[in-house]
């Protein structure tokens, strides 16, 4: 099995765990709560405003949109902002954390990052 | 816990490999601990979560522990060593970085891929046992030690599944690794106590099994069982049963360094007191 092969399977893994059925489920389940609970933390004024609507809404949340593929927490709850504000569900509370995360994990500043950090090694060697 | 196999080793060595150094007591760094730590002056290492550090500036409470001569040593989570289309270089370069900053004896991550097919899991997950999925952390580990300036240790993990095929044990996937790219081990008592109790991993054996003069330094996080399966919560206490596993590598090897990690649901200090204090029983044996 050649590095393709496993590169395959290992997507095919992450789709599974993300569909959650069979044998899957429990890790299914353990993502989210870790996914959930960590946007939690990330944007604790959305979280604190939407008290125990927030775990039904992420969830929904989380069954239309993967895991953001960079900036990790503060992105993922960034994103679950733009979803809540797109229905008409961002409380007015929350208006100001949502935009602040926006900007930290947005497309611009994650540029301006890596930029950063690619000038810093070439300067290091 | 299978125990057999453990007599016969209770005179044990301190681990030879000459890049470990002696850690003694340490936690993770978190920012709602930072105040206790400060204070604890027995706590002679942290250990910092990499990807907390990224693009930000370092909180002046760790560099206050670097000039108080406290040991700092970076853990990666998001470098994915096991992802078969290749690994976060980008991380690496963080590990390294923070590294040479804080000057630390090394850094860490886990064997585990944690992305695939432009898919982010968020979380650690395990490989397949094979030999295929063998060359691959190999290769991408000797890729990141070409790119890092301090040794590498890898940490086992908690496995949410276990692939079906498996042509190697733990204990053996482990070893292949850390003797081919001669990486030091970081060993997490409780993912070895959850995959015994998950995943049916004998312990004894296990131990047995693995290249324990390697170890760098081990970690124990608190869990808790919930409907017959244990979670490495690590916002729970200790458990009785993680720690076992604890006294069970101290019957083999005395390890250079241990430490708690506690990343929410953060107690009282006087709870977290006892939790550190229950390690270090064990490990001291008094």
């Amino acid at each position: 099995m050649s590095r393709r092969e496993l590169a395959r399977q290992q997507a095919e893994m992450l789709r599974a765990i993300g569909r959650g059925q069979g044998e899957l489920a429990h890790a299914h389940g353990v993502l989210l709560q870790k996914r959930r609970r960590e946007a939690e933390l990330a944007g604790p004024v959305l979280a604190r405003a939407l008290g125990e609507r927030f775990g039904t809404l992420f969830n929904r949340y989380a069954r239309e949109a993967g895991y953001p593929g960079r900036g990790g927490p503060a992105a993922d709850a960034a994103a679950f902002g733009r979803w809540l504000q797109q229905r008409g569900e961002l409380p007015a509370e929350a208006l100001a954390e949502a935009a602040r995360l926006r900007t930290r994990t947005g497309f611009f500043v994650q540029v301006v990052r890596v930029g950063w950090r690619m000038a810093w090694a070439v300067r290091r060697g | 816990m299978a125990v057999a196999g453990a007599e016969e080793d209770v005179e044990v060595a301190v681990a030879a490999d000459t890049r470990v150094r002696d850690l003694g007591l340490g936690i993770g760094w978190r920012a709602p601990l930072a105040v206790m730590i400060d204070r604890r002056e027995d706590l002679r290492f942290v250990e910092i979560t990499a990807e907390h550090f990224e693009g930000c500036r370092v909180p002046a409470a760790v560099d206050r522990l670097r000039e108080q001569g406290r040991m700092i040593v970076p853990h990666g989570i998001s470098v994915s060593l096991g992802s078969a289309e290749g690994m976060n270089v980008e991380g690496v370069r963080l590990l390294d970085s923070l590294a040479r900053r804080f000057g630390s004896p090394f850094v860490s991550e886990h064997l585990a891929f944690v992305r695939a097919g432009e898919v982010e899991a968020g979380h650690l997950l395990p490989l397949p046992r094979t030999k295929a999925a063998l060359e691959v952390v190999v290769e991408n580990v000797k890729r990141a030690q070409g790119m890092l300036s301090v040794p590498l240790a890898i940490e086992n993990i908690s496995a949410l599944f276990a692939w079906p095929g498996a042509e190697m044990t733990d204990a053996q996937f482990l070893s292949e690794v850390l003797e081919r790219t001669e990486a030091l081990l970081l060993l997490d008592t409780s993912n070895v106590y959850a995959n015994a109790a998950n995943l049916g991993l004998q312990v004894a054996d296990f131990l047995d099994h693995i290249p324990l003069e390697r170890l760098a330094y081990v970690h124990v996080g608190g869990g808790e069982e919930r409907e017959g399966v244990y979670h490495d919560t690590h916002s729970h206490g200790v458990t009785a049963e993680a720690l076992g596993v604890l006294a069970e590598l101290v019957k083999r090897v005395k390890p250079p360094g241990v430490m708690l990690e506690r990343d929410d649901a953060f107690p009282a200090e006087g709870e977290l007191a006892a939790e550190l204090e229950k390690i270090r029983v064990v490990v001291e044996g008094r």
